[in-house]
């Protein structure tokens, strides 16, 4: 029969391994999370795409279930948009093209070009669900830590979704705007005063907005202004919506000492109904 | 074969875990199957593959912090905490607080973890509702993942979770430890 006095001491040397254990796990885990993050992260992409696959099969399966009158009206439906963009897209084209004549008449330097890659949401954090998530593109397909993922919204215009955090070869981490660690600058409203997003005092509401920051307090935007990216960072296309400015932190101009205000932002991005993004790439120069 | 069949279980309870977390639900699958396994054969072997687990999720979701490997240990010693006695686990009912502990504690010890990080719970309406649905969820779930795995360890050879009355309890001691049938029965004949 063993001792109680020794069965103790095995249950306290046994539980005290396991912390012990935890402790150094928890330790060194920033420090291979990069490398074996996408390691363990390429192990499942295969069965995390398999369970895509089937998804596509059972929708497309779905489409067999609807009679031929119905299909005929979704067809003409999408030839209809599909028209309406194809006009769009020519005179936008055209837009192009007067833009690059007159910048050519001023010598101005031609804008930056970009083109998108298409990509598919293959795993979300149920915990951090707002934060990031995961997409089934990776540097095998020409991604790069900080490329901006853009997502569309519901009218059609593409709004900033966030950028890719760290890339493994057939996926890729994205760090939405609501993520505290993705700072970037912005214009607000018709003045195109500039801001700081996820950068500054305010706070992070939680509910759905995010904290801008460093606005000079001299010119104050108004409440609904629209949020734009400035095109200062590199890999992020100027002029893509943010969102809307829903509060700003009320300082008198006169007895105010602060420089800077601050306020929150509702994003356009709705990650609720996220399935496909579009990675912007920068065209190389000629 | 034992070692086999609990590896790849457990990848394939953690990939189950990583789905459902595809369309929001956090669920607690993995810390069942551990207490499964705990009360099946593996014993204490279980609490290391807890922590490993843990970090597994956390690199597989890249995680700013490794918290999923504490919330497991959590969870599944709770679970564990609750198992009924070898005797009694004949009967599937007694081990129902056992999947409702691990579910609750997985519950509160993710949205501590977040909030400590973030400054919020990680679930997107009040703590109380998911505690409750994540228990619900337990003590539903468990007893399937019971039965699905005793099925597929009964093809195998191997131990089980379910103890018969009558059944040898443990087949590996080379001693005869039957469960006595008067104990199955005690609680039908106090009904």
């Amino acid at each position: 029969m063993p001792e109680p006095i020794t069965d103790k001491k095995n249950i306290f040397i046994q539980v005290a391994a396991l912390l012990l254990l935890l402790l150094l796990a928890t330790a060194v885990y920033h420090a291979i999370r990069p490398g074996i993050g996408r390691l363990t992260a390429d192990f499942f992409y295969p069965y995390l795409r398999v369970s895509r696959m089937a998804v596509h099969t059972v929708s497309d399966r779905t489409l067999l279930s609807f009679s031929r009158a119905e299909l005929a009206a979704k067809l003409e439906q999408l030839q209809k948009q599909n028209t309406a963009l194809a006009i769009q897209a020519a005179a936008s084209a055209e837009l192009l093209r007067e833009n690059q004549t007159l910048r050519s008449y001023l010598g101005l330097n031609t804008p930056e070009k970009w083109h998108y890659i298409a990509a598919e949401v293959m795993l979300r954090d149920p915990l951090l669900w707002l934060e990031h998530f995961t997409i089934n593109r990776g540097s095998v397909d020409g991604l790069e830590p900080g490329d901006a993922v853009l997502d569309v919204a519901e009218e059609g215009i593409p709004v900033l979704a966030g950028i890719i955090g760290s890339c493994g070869k057939h996926h890729a981490e994205v760090l939405t705007v609501f993520n505290p660690d993705f700072s970037f600058s912005a214009s607000i409203g018709p003045r195109r005063v500039i801001g700081f997003v996820n950068a500054g005092t305010a706070r992070n509401a939680g509910d759905g907005r995010v904290p801008v920051g460093y606005i000079t307090s001299a010119e104050m935007p108004a409440a609904g202004s629209a949020v734009i990216t400035t095109g200062f960072e590199k890999r992020i296309p100027g002029g893509i919506k943010i969102g809307e400015l829903d509060q700003l932190e009320e300082s008198h101009p006169l007895f105010s000492g602060s420089a800077r205000n601050s306020g929150l932002i509702r994003p356009a991005f709705n990650p609720n109904r996220l399935r496909f993004v579009l990675i912007a790439r920068q065209m190389e120069k000629k | 074969m034992k070692l086999f069949f609990f590896i790849l279980i457990f990848l394939a309870v953690l990939l189950t875990d990583m789905l459902v977390g595809n369309v929001g639900f956090a669920v607690s699958i993995t810390a069942c199957s551990l207490i499964y396994f705990y009360g099946s054969y593996a014993g204490k072997a279980v609490f290391p593959a807890a922590v490993a687990a843990g970090f597994f999720l956390d690199m597989c979701y890249a995680r700013p912090a490794a918290f999923s490997a504490a919330v497991l240990l959590a969870a599944a010693a709770a679970g564990i905490a609750l198992l009924p006695p070898r005797e009694h686990r004949s009967m599937l009912i007694r081990s129902l607080p056992a999947g409702a502990a691990a579910s609750g504690v997985f519950v509160l010890g993710n949205a501590a973890a977040v909030s400590a990080i973030y400054g919020k719970s990680g679930y997107p309406s009040s703590i109380i509702v998911h505690l409750v649905t994540a228990m619900i969820a337990g003590v539903i779930f468990f007893p399937i993942l019971i039965i699905l795995l005793d099925a597929l360890a009964l093809k195998l050879n191997l131990p089980l979770y379910l103890a018969k009355a009558g059944a040898d309890i443990n087949p590996d001691s080379g001693r005869d430890e039957r469960i006595p049938i008067e104990t199955a029965t005690r609680h039908r004949r106090k009904k």
